[in-house]
């Protein structure tokens, strides 16, 4: 049997072990004799599932098993004798042991599992695009060598003309553009409601009665309608399917031996990816080389832990996904290291490719408020179809024709439902996401719209977000020495000097351009520094003092390099200086100046004693309370590169460095305080300069500033964290791992949290947030995939104007839905009271539905498009649980309905009495409560502010749908040919008045009733 | 006066969480005031598992890392990483930041007497000192013996004797007083936090007390614990974490053991964690001097003396002096004495204990001590309250 290094099976068992996770958890056994449980390593593994099965179908007491690999779940009906714990008992032995080899694939429950498994999925499913079937291999049981002989590649990458004649042959890169409804099918289903299936029954009944007219008619409804709708949800679905395609658009790759960027789209098999940190794979890929190599594959396997990755590793077959450490995959992100690999597949032929084919086409997610809406919505056409029928009822027992009830009842049903209300919300959701993108904010998750308007607490993480993540040295001290900087000048007290004139100073200076991973390039006066922040604000001030750091550089070549690490927070370099090594260090002054013995003072060296010690603890203490970086610098000789820590080397100074603040931050804080959202800043600083840091952004806004520092909030119990998280603005010294432990103590304390990120290590936290905000242009791969809202210009103030947006949406979506409910409650009134009582019809059915027609929809669509109020961002978040209308607004929309249906009947009666039961009487009914709701589309657009209320801004798309819907109400008015079919009588001036009395007197009635709650409120 | 009765104080090693708290608390009035003499701090801490929550209100020029601090006061304390771990421990802060027009903004030394006079009590609060004649530091006994005790037990922990202890153990000693005397020692109790890779008997525990500990505690002293006086080492057994793992402390709440043992009254109010211009802790200095340099002049042998601030005055609104029968003189004459040769207004004993330069005078700062080791009797730094320099003047 052949050996090879890593067994994977063994590796993960021994795992297994030692971790003690449970391999299975039973989910459902409420129902005797069935049994529905989890088991770890089922998700997506074909081999699993039917192995599985066979094993358990094979049992006697076992009626059937079956196993689904999109859920990782299995359910099994078996004898209600047997105990359901010698089922676990025995699943949970195939789980770990398996049949034929050790289950490898058990993995760690997803720490960020708060969201369904669907939102990651948002990638529109695959158009079969023709392209050649790809060569197929275990790539992962080859050797390196073997894979790249088949794959007829070399380690340089391939030659540009082979890099076209593939793409030409296997296809592009991509998982195929979204193949949406397409417009036929998407106007075809407006058909498909049950409205128009009455609509449908009405037009027969009519068409039974005789009345030609007034069938078209119907069907001219139905017509107008779908088109309205279909016109409206393409251009919603449009937007929303466009979310969350922010994937990269270029990748580097080796080809022809060169590094290059080229078109994510363009990568064939063959090709080899260069994998740095936070870059995304773009295909499927055999590493060739890696070191310490680790990858976030939870968009492939679930699992929220990186997978380390190493190029020396050869598989079995049999080997799972999730172990095949010699891969990287499609989408998935690098999380540290490096290393190159070569393309095995690219396109639909890679794993993340075929997954996509197996779960089928991606629906768009539907968010809670749909969800909220779709439910209401259902429950409104119960209600309404039972009132209908009860009318039926009344009117047939009253003596009128059981035709006609039934024709009108049917209309009244298609007229009271507001069949328009999904597609409000759609369209408003969709509206406000075009908006955003317009202020540079990307949305990449539908529900993150609804998640903006209601967060409560932004976490806000300091280096990148409040401040530049761009570091300056702003100070200098030696022994002799305390220089400030300031523009690249040199101070003494308030004296310039030349730093090349004081020698401690100019040693220090020298070892930190040699203890830097910082690379310098171009001509001098105009160097390009890259390297990390803190090592190019370094470089970049030895630099001003006059170093020649190239030369510097190549008179002392670096032999040897001892990073940063946990609990090494140094770096010591060691240079060849003659047949000696000088050894360069620099890191937390602390523990520098453990390593030293002496200490520089004007070019000698002079012992340290405890006094000479505390009192450079103290300068660093000093720096370090205003709000400082500090590094320690220090140099030594050696005659040989040894591992151990060196404890003789002298003491150079300190450089205080700080991160440049962006500006306008401490407004931005106070802005969100207003519109009652509390600030978090997560920082890794220590308390003192997080606390001066808070002070300066008022982030407690005026309450006692809390402040919670720990290295190790991993260690505490999540419980405690809960309840100490509640009023903390601050969390000082923090690892960027621990994010995720703040959003979910801050969630468990029932906050909406959002959470802002740019870094590698992100993501988790990203994810697990409610509002995921990442940085457009500094922040990673990882932390943009993982995030709900993308601020494209990196600037947090476009974060408030999202959430006032965010606010906006749900409110104009609240109005459209007060205006929809209580206009069609009013109807529904009209009808009740005029059958109740004998009145006969007062609308017939040509009526209603041209009232449906009417206000419905574009009355209802304009006030979605509502601006933002004056004090939108100066409310208090909604709450989260509220239902988008609770029994207060309900109450209140009834009561407005009540009003209109009061200036309705106030009309008909008056006209009753005037001209006795006939067409006149319906006519004016019919003209007062249409203009009465049109004109309640004004009284719908604020909870607040009235009509009588002259500052708030307007509305231009209302008005114009107001105005556009009464003049065709005139028309139906005045042209025969309308009248006619709508069976009205002519109006002359009195019943002129008294329309205008019963449409403006329920808007002036329901306007200062809302005056005087709000003043009561 | 009463022949016969028993009287036990109880007293705590510095690892106790109320005592850890205290002296935290301390230890940031330090660090304020090291940085900024005229600072005004409040600080209130509690600890409980990994947590460590601070509270402060402060007006000051100082930046005081506030976890930092709290940290170095735990890795002093020497808990084993395992039970209790600095690095580890959660801090939690609570700041509010005061305005700034409440910072002293002159030394007392320079100010004028009207000044002083102005310098009104911020707290209305009853103050007591005590000084009686049991012992050579003019103290209680029976407190005296419990925190000589806890010192020991530490000690003993440190230098290897017992080196299972934790920080954490709790003595008691009762102690048999006949006419007022106190006679024999009835009883000594200790309960013991253990910590270590392995398990100690009670009764190596025992041995170990009374062979390594007791005998030279008691050598040169005249009541001695004899064959009667029973021993009790964990008598309810022994607890199987020891210090914040296992119980949580607060700041203020051990202010008998801090004070008199009981033996006599006290305010209630807690002393540490608070500035120099907090009356309520000041004041109970300066009480204690007085009744001190009362009972070191010999006008009485036990001497309570009472003083009383309202808001509003400077001088307190009454001294009270009881001498329970021991004076030599009326006990109107002592208070008459005092008020002439005693300044008790809040400035004048800021100035005349030099309360706002003492942190900057010890390396290891000086409120922190006093939380550590006992604000009255000996401790391990000299307290100007506990001078007898007025006796002269007294008699």
């Amino acid at each position: 049997m052949q050996v090879t290094p890593y067994d994977p099976s063994i590796g993960s068992l021994n795992n297994f072990r030692t971790q003690g996770r449970a391999a299975i958890t039973p989910l459902h056994e409420a129902v005797p004799g069935r049994l529905r449980i989890k088991v770890w390593g089922l998700f997506r593994s074909e081999s699993r599932k039917t192995e599985l099965e066979g094993v358990l179908q094979n049992l006697d007491w076992v009626y059937s098993a079956r196993a689904n690999v999109l859920t990782g779940n299995i359910l099994i009906q078996f004898d209600s004798q047997v105990a359901v714990a010698q089922l676990v008992a025995e699943i949970e032995r195939l789980a770990r042991h398996g049949n034929s080899r050790p289950a490898s694939g058990i993995k760690a429950r997803s720490v960020a599992a708060r969201r369904p498994q669907s939102r990651r999925q948002l990638r529109p499913p695959a158009e079969t695009t023709s392209a050649a079937a790809q060569p197929q291999a275990a790539w992962h049981a080859l050797s390196r060598e073997a894979a790249v002989q088949s794959l007829d590649s070399s380690a340089d990458g391939l030659r540009e003309s082979i890099a076209r004649e593939r793409l030409a042959r296997y296809g592009r890169n991509r998982l195929s553009a979204a193949k949406s409804r397409s417009d036929l099918t998407l106007f075809l289903q407006q058909f498909l409601s049950p409205p128009v299936a009455m609509l449908g029954i009405s037009a027969a009944v009519s068409l039974l009665t005789g009345g030609l007219l007034d069938a078209a008619a119907i069907l001219g409804v139905v017509g107008i309608n779908a088109i309205i709708g279909f016109v409206t949800e393409r251009e919603a679905e449009k937007t929303i399917n466009a979310l969350g395609q922010t994937a990269p658009i270029k990748t580097r790759v080796m080809r022809d031996g060169r590094v290059t960027d080229i078109p994510l789209e363009e990568i064939v098999v063959g090709d080899v990816l260069v994998l740095t940190p936070g870059c995304h794979v773009a295909a499927d890929a055999r590493l060739l080389s890696s070191s310490r190599l680790t990858a976030d594959e939870s968009a492939l396997t679930g699992e929220s832990l990186p997978a380390s990755k190493r190029a020396d590793f050869v598989g079995t077959a049999e080997t799972p996904l999730a172990d095949r450490k010699n891969m990287v995959y499609k989408d998935t992100i690098v999380t540290g290291g490096n290393g190159l690999a070569m393309v095995v597949s690219t396109g639909r032929f890679t794993e993340i490719g075929a997954i996509q084919s197996l779960v089928g086409e991606v629906k768009t997610p539907v968010t809670p408020l749909q969800r909220q809406l779709n439910g209401m919505g259902l429950q409104l056409a119960l209600i309404s179809a039972g009132l209908c029928v009860g009318i039926f009822g009344i009117g047939v027992l009253r003596g009128q024709g059981w035709l006609q009830m039934l024709s009108s009842s049917i209309s009244l049903a298609v007229a009271a439902v507001p069949e328009g209300l999904p597609a409000v919300a759609t369209t408003t959701l969709a509206l406000g996401i075009r908006e955003m993108q317009r202020q540079h904010v990307l949305i990449r998750q539908l529900s993150a719209v609804e998640g903006l308007g209601s967060i409560q607490v932004i976490c806000l993480d300091k280096t990148g977000t409040l401040t530049m993540n761009q570091m300056k040295v702003v100070t200098l001290r030696t022994h002799l020495h305390e220089l400030t900087i300031e523009d690249g000048r040199f101070r003494a007290g308030q004296e310039i000097i030349d730093p090349s004139t004081a020698s401690d100073v100019l040693r220090l200076l020298e070892i930190i351009s040699l203890c830097s991973e910082a690379k310098l390039s171009g001509e001098p006066g105009r160097h390009q520094i890259a390297g990390s922040p803190t090592e190019s604000a370094l470089i970049e001030i030895a630099l001003a003092a006059g170093l020649d750091i190239n030369d510097l550089r190549h008179d002392r070549p670096l032999v040897k390099t001892v990073h940063r690490a946990e609990n090494r927070p140094y770096m010591i370099t060691a240079h060849q200086n003659g047949d000696r090594l000088l050894l360069a260090a620099k890191g937390s002054p602390a523990d520098v100046l453990k390593m030293c013995r002496w200490q520089q003072v004007n070019g000698e060296r002079e012992e340290l004693d405890d006094a000479k010690r505390a009192a450079i603890l103290d300068y660093n203490d000093e720096l370090a309370r205003n709000a400082l970086r500090v590094l320690g610098v220090a140099y030594g000789h050696a005659d040989e590169a040894k591992a151990t820590v060196p404890n003789d080397l002298v003491w150079l100074g300190l450089v205080g460095m700080e991160d440049v603040m962006r500006p306008g931050m401490a407004e931005l804080m106070s802005q969100f305080h207003q519109a009652g959202v509390e600030t978090v800043m997560i920082t890794g600083d220590q308390s003192a300069t997080a606390y001066s840091v808070a002070k300066r952004l008022g982030l407690s806004n005026h309450k006692p500033l809390e402040i919670i520092d720990s290295a190790s909030l991993d260690k505490l119990d999540p419980q405690l964290l809960q309840s100490i998280a509640k009023n903390t603005s601050v969390f000082a010294r923090v690892s960027p791992a621990h994010k995720l432990k703040i959003v979910q103590a801050l969630q468990g304390s029932g906050y909406v949290v959002a959470m802002t990120g740019d870094g590698i290590n992100d993501g988790p936290a990203l994810k697990a947030a409610d509002v995921g905000v990442a940085m457009g242009d500094q922040g990673t791969d990882v932390a943009r995939s993982a995030a709900d809202v993308v601020l494209e210009d990196d600037n947090l103030h476009t974060m408030i104007t999202a959430v006032a947006q965010g606010r906006t949406i749900y409110g104009n979506i609240r109005k459209s839905l007060r205006f929809l409910l209580s206009s069609n409650l009013s109807e529904i009134e009209v009808m009740v009271i005029g059958t109740a009582w004998g009145m006969g019809e007062v609308l017939n059915p040509m009526q209603l539905l041209w009232i449906n027609l009417l206000t419905d929809i574009f009355p209802a669509l304009a006030l979605a498009l509502e601006p933002p109020e004056r004090d939108v961002l100066e409310q208090q978040p909604r709450d989260p649980e509220r239902p988008i209308i609770d029994r207060k607004d309900f109450v209140r929309l009834f009561r407005e309905s009540l009003a209109l249906t009061g200036g309705a009947m106030g009309v008909f009666a008056y006209s009753l009495r005037r001209y006795g039961l006939g067409p006149k009487a319906g006519t004016n009914a019919f003209m007062a409560l249409t203009i009465g709701q049109l004109l309640h589309a004004v009284v719908c657009r604020s909870e607040q502010t009235t009509v009588f209320n002259s500052e708030r801004p307007g509305n231009p798309y209302l008005n114009k749908a107001i105005a556009g819907s009464l003049t065709v109400q005139m028309l139906a008015a005045f042209v025969p040919q309308l009248r006619q079919i709508l069976r009205l009588a002519p109006i002359n001036a009195a019943d002129a008045l008294a329309i205008a009395v019963g449409a403006i007197g329920p808007m002036v009635v329901n306007e200062k009733l809302k005056e005087r709650q709000h003043r009561g409120e | 006066m009463k022949k016969r009765f028993f009287f036990a104080s109880e007293s705590f090693t510095e690892g106790h969480p109320d005592r850890l708290c205290d002296t935290i608390s301390d230890a940031l009035v330090d660090e304020y005031l090291k940085q900024d003499p005229y600072a005004r701090i409040i600080t209130e801490c509690a600890i409980s598992k990994g947590v460590v929550f601070v509270a402060a209100r402060f007006a000051s020029n100082a930046t005081v890392d506030i976890p930092d601090i709290a940290r170095s006061v735990i890795t002093g304390v020497g808990y084993r990483e395992d039970d209790f771990n600095a690095a580890d421990c959660t801090v939690v802060t609570s700041l509010i930041t005061m305005p700034s027009e409440q910072r002293n903004s002159t030394d007392e030394s320079e100010l004028a007497d009207e000044d002083i006079e102005a310098m009104t009590a911020r707290n209305q609060i009853t103050l007591f000192g005590f000084a009686c004649t049991q012992t050579p530091e003019l103290m209680p006994l029976p407190i005296t013996l419990a925190d000589r005790l806890a010192k020991e037990l530490s000690a003993a922990r440190r230098n290897g004797q017992m080196p299972y202890l934790s920080p954490d153990c709790t003595t008691q000693i009762g102690v048999e007083f006949d006419q007022g005397r106190p006679v024999r020692i009835d009883n000594i109790t200790v309960i013991a936090g253990l910590q270590g890779p392995r398990a100690v008997d009670a009764m190596q525990i025992r041995k170990d007390l009374e062979q390594r500990v007791l005998i030279s505690m008691f050598a040169e002293d005249s009541v001695k614990p004899n064959k009667r006086t029973e021993i009790f080492v964990n008598p309810r057994g022994v607890f199987p974490k020891s210090g914040p793992a296992s119980h949580s402390g607060m700041t203020g709440r051990k202010t008998a053991s801090e004070t008199y043992g009981g033996f006599a009254r006290h305010s209630g109010s807690a002393l540490s964690g608070k500035d120099p211009s907090r009356i309520d802790r000041v004041g109970a200095y300066a009480a204690r001097y007085a009744a001190k340099n009362v009972v070191a002049a010999g006008l009485a042998e036990e001497c309570e003396v009472q003083l009383s601030y309202a808001l509003g005055h400077a001088q307190p609104v009454s001294i009270q002096v009881q001498t329970f029968g021991t004076g030599r003189v009326s006990e109107d004459d002592i208070q008459e004495r005092l008020k002439e040769h005693f300044d008790f207004r809040l400035g004048a004993i800021i100035r005349d204990f030099q309360l706002r330069h003492l942190p900057t005078r010890y390396k290891h700062g000086f409120y922190r001590q006093l939380a550590a080791h006992g604000h009255m009797g000996r401790s391990i730094i000299d307290l100007p309250w506990e001078k007898t320099d007025k006796v002269a003047l007294l008699r």
